[in-house]
C-alpha cells in the first residue's frame, strides 16, 4: 500500500506544487496591498456601506465582521471566501478522478486490478493520496500566512488562521469524498467532474436563495457554503455552529460508500 | 486431477445482454486452451469474471482451487495477465511500470532476459511507443514473475508476423516449463499453432471444447466432380452433405464427417474428373457459427 501511495504521489507532485504556488501567489499580493489599504481603511469601510444587504447575504459575508483594519477578516473576504475554495475545488476533483474515474477511462485500471491487491487496498491508497495532498495544499496556502506577514511586518490572529486551516481543510475534504464517489460510481471523469460540480453549485445557489428569501431560510443547513465561513474564523476565530461535524460526517460518509461501491462494481475499460 | 481453472455455469447479463449464458469448462494444469469466438462473442467477458474486474451474474469460478472472487488477492500473485489492448501510463517509462508491479509483486529475477529477448526499450515513455511495442511491454509485464496460469486476451492482434511468431515462441517456452495458458483469439491458425485444446464460444454459449486433434477430425472435405453423363444434384443430397452446388459438368460437394456414402454414389455415374480437398480448420470454426443460422 505505501508503494502505491508513494507512486501516487510522485504522479501528483506537480499539480499540488502549481496549485499551491498559485495560492501563496494570491495570498502574497493581498497581504502585500493590506498596509495600504488599512490606511484607508475608513473609506473602504463606506464604500461597502454601500453596498446592499442582500449582495453580502448572497455571498455568505457578515457584514458587521467586515473591516480593513485587521488583516484576518480582509483575508477571510478576499482569499479565504472566493481565490481557496475555488482552488481546493478544482484540485480535490481532479484527486478523485485520478484516484478512480480517469483509471477506468484510460483503462489502466486493468494494470492495478491484475495486482495482487486488494480493491479496497487499492482504494485507500488512491483516496489517502489524495488526502496528504490536501493536507500539503492546506498548509502550503493557509499557514503560510505567519511567514508572510513577518516578512511584511502585519499583525495577524493566529487563533484565527489555525480555525481557518482546521475550517478550510474539513470543507475540502467533504467536497474530496463527494468527488472519490462521484468516481467510483460513474466510469468517465467528465461525468464524475459534472455530478460533484453539479451538487456544488446547487449548494451555493441554495445558499444565496436562503439568505435573500426568509421563507427559505433553512435551505442554508444544505449547503457547505453557510458552514465555511473563513470571515468568520478568521475574524473571531469561530466555526459557524455544526461546521466541523457537517464537513466531517459528509467526509467519513460519502469515503465508506466510495469505497464499498469500489468495491462491489464492476470494473470495465 | 484438480484442474486449474473451473468454470460452471458462468453467466454474466448486462441488463438484457447475455454477455456470458452458462459456459462450462476445466483447463489442466501445463494446458495451452484456446478461447476462440469473433467479436463480441463473451470471450473479454469471461476473462474479466476470471480476473475478478466483472462479477458474474451466475455459476462459478475455481483457480487453482480458490474462488475467483473471494482469494483474488492470492490469484493474481499467481496469474499473469494480458489485456486485449494493452493500456499503461502514457507519461511513465517502461521502467516505471517494470519497478511498479515489481514493488507489488517482488524483484523480479527475468525481466532483463524478456526485455532482451523482446528487443525492447524500456527507457522509452509509454506513450511514445508503437502498437508493438506497447505490446511488448504488456508482456513483459505479464511474465516477469513467472506467473503458474498466463491469461491472454487476443495476444497477436494488430501485430506484424515478427512479433507474432516471438509471442508463438515465448509461448512455447512457458507451455514446456509446466504453465497453465488461456488465450483467447479470433484467429484460428494461431489457437491451431499454439494450443492443446480449443473451447468455442459463441453468443456467450459454448458450441464445443475439443482438442485440437479432435477438431481436425472433424475437418470437411470439398469433392470437386466432372460427370459425363446426366446427373441430378438431388441424388446426393444425404447424410453428411453439408452444400451441393452445380457448376459446368459437374458439382462441387461440401462434407462433413466420412466421404464414403457421397464416393459411392459418384461411384454410380462416369467420372472424368475428381479431387478431393480437406476444408480448413477455418470451415470447421465457420460451420459451427452457421450450425443456428
Amino acid at each position: 500500500m505505501f508503494n502505491l501511495i508513494k507512486r501516487s504521489l510522485r504522479d501528483r507532485k506537480y499539480q499540488v506544487i502549481i496549485y499551491s504556488a498559485a495560492a501563496i501567489g494570491f495570498l502574497e499580493m493581498y497581504i502585500a496591498l493590506f498596509p495600504a489599504l488599512q490606511k484607508q481603511a475608513q473609506q473602504m469601510s463606506k464604500l461597502l456601506e454601500t453596498y446592499p444587504d442582500s449582495f453580502w447575504k448572497a455571498f455568505n459575508i457578515d457584514k458587521s465582521t467586515l473591516t480593513f483594519d485587521k488583516l484576518g477578516p480582509y483575508l477571510g473576504m478576499e482569499q479565504f471566501n472566493f481565490v481557496w475554495p475555488i482552488l481546493a475545488i478544482v484540485l480535490v476533483i481532479g484527486f478523485a478522478n485520478y484516484a478512480i474515474a480517469n483509471e477506468m477511462e484510460k483503462g489502466t485500471i486493468e494494470l492495478l486490478l491484475s495486482q495482487p491487491v486488494s480493491r479496497l487496498k487499492l482504494f485507500f491508497s488512491r483516496y489517502i493520496t489524495g488526502i496528504i495532498n490536501l493536507l500539503i495544499f492546506s498548509i502550503l496556502s493557509i499557514l503560510v500566512i505567519f511567514p508572510l506577514v513577518a516578512i511584511h511586518g502585519v499583525q495577524i490572529d493566529s487563533k484565527g488562521v489555525w480555525v481557518l486551516f482546521l475550517l478550510s481543510f474539513l470543507f475540502a475534504w467533504a467536497i474530496y469524498g463527494i468527488a472519490t464517489l462521484a468516481s467510483a460510481v460513474v466510469s468517465e471523469k467528465g461525468k464524475a467532474s459534472f455530478i460533484t460540480a453539479g451538487i456544488l453549485i446547487l449548494m451555493y445557489v441554495m445558499n444565496i436563495v436562503a439568505g435573500l428569501k426568509d421563507s427559505l431560510k433553512d435551505l442554508k443547513y444544505f449547503s457547505f457554503f453557510y458552514y465555511y465561513n473563513p470571515t468568520l474564523a478568521m475574524n473571531k476565530g469561530e466555526f459557524v455552529s455544526g461546521a466541523l461535524l457537517v464537513f466531517a460526517s459528509i467526509a467519513i460518509i460519502t469515503t465508506l460508500l466510495a469505497a464499498l461501491w469500489f468495491n462491489k462494481r464492476d470494473v470495465t475499460v | 486431477m484438480t484442474p486449474v481453472i473451473k468454470i460452471t455455469n458462468l453467466k454474466k447479463h448486462f441488463g438484457k445482454v447475455k454477455a456470458v449464458d452458462g459456459i462450462s469448462f476445466e483447463i489442466q494444469k501445463g494446458e495451452v486452451f484456446g478461447f476462440l469466438g469473433p467479436n463480441g462473442a463473451g470471450k473479454t467477458t469471461t476473462i474479466r469474471c476470471l480476473m475478478d474486474f466483472i462479477r458474474p451474474t451466475e455459476g462459478e469460478i475455481k483457480i487453482l482451487d480458490h474462488d475467483a472472487h473471494l482469494d483474488s488477492v492470492f490469484l493474481k500473485s499467481r496469474i499473469g495477465y494480458l489485456p486485449g489492448n494493452v493500456k499503461l501510463y502514457g507519461k511513465w517509462t517502461g521502467w516505471d511500470h517494470i519497478r511498479f508491479v515489481e514493488s507489488i509483486r517482488g524483484r523480479s529475477k527475468t525481466v532483463n532476459d524478456l526485455i532482451k529477448k523482446f528487443d525492447y526499450n524500456p527507457k522509452a515513455r509509454f506513450y511514445h511507443l508503437s502498437s508493438g511495442n506497447k505490446q511488448k511491454l504488456g508482456l513483459i509485464l505479464a511474465l516477469m514473475n513467472e506467473p503458474e496460469i498466463l491469461i491472454m486476451d487476443e495476444p497477436t492482434v494488430g501485430l506484424d508476423p515478427l512479433l507474432q511468431n516471438l509471442i508463438y515462441e515465448v509461448l512455447e517456452d512457458l507451455r514446456k516449463k509446466g504453465t497453465t495458458i488461456f488465450v483467447s483469439s479470433h484467429n484460428l491458425p494461431e489457437v491451431e499453432r499454439i494450443c492443446d485444446r480449443v473451447g468455442i464460444i459463441k453468443a456467450g454459449k459454448m458450441v464445443e471444447v475439443e482438442s485440437i486433434a479432435e477438431l481436425g477430425e472433424k475437418k470437411l472435405h470439398k469433392i470437386e466432380v466432372r460427370l459425363e453423363d446426366k446427373f441430378d444434384k438431388k441424388e446426393f443430397q444425404i447424410n453428411g452433405v453439408d452444400r451441393i452446388e452445380e457448376v459446368t459438368d459437374g458439382l462441387i460437394i461440401t462434407v462433413s464427417g466420412q466421404i464414403d456414402p457421397v464416393i459411392k454414389k459418384l461411384a454410380k455415374h462416369h467420372i472424368l474428373d475428381l479431387e478431393v480437398t480437406h476444408g480448413t480448420l477455418e470451415d470447421v470454426f465457420l460451420k459451427f457459427y452457421e450450425k443456428d443460422k
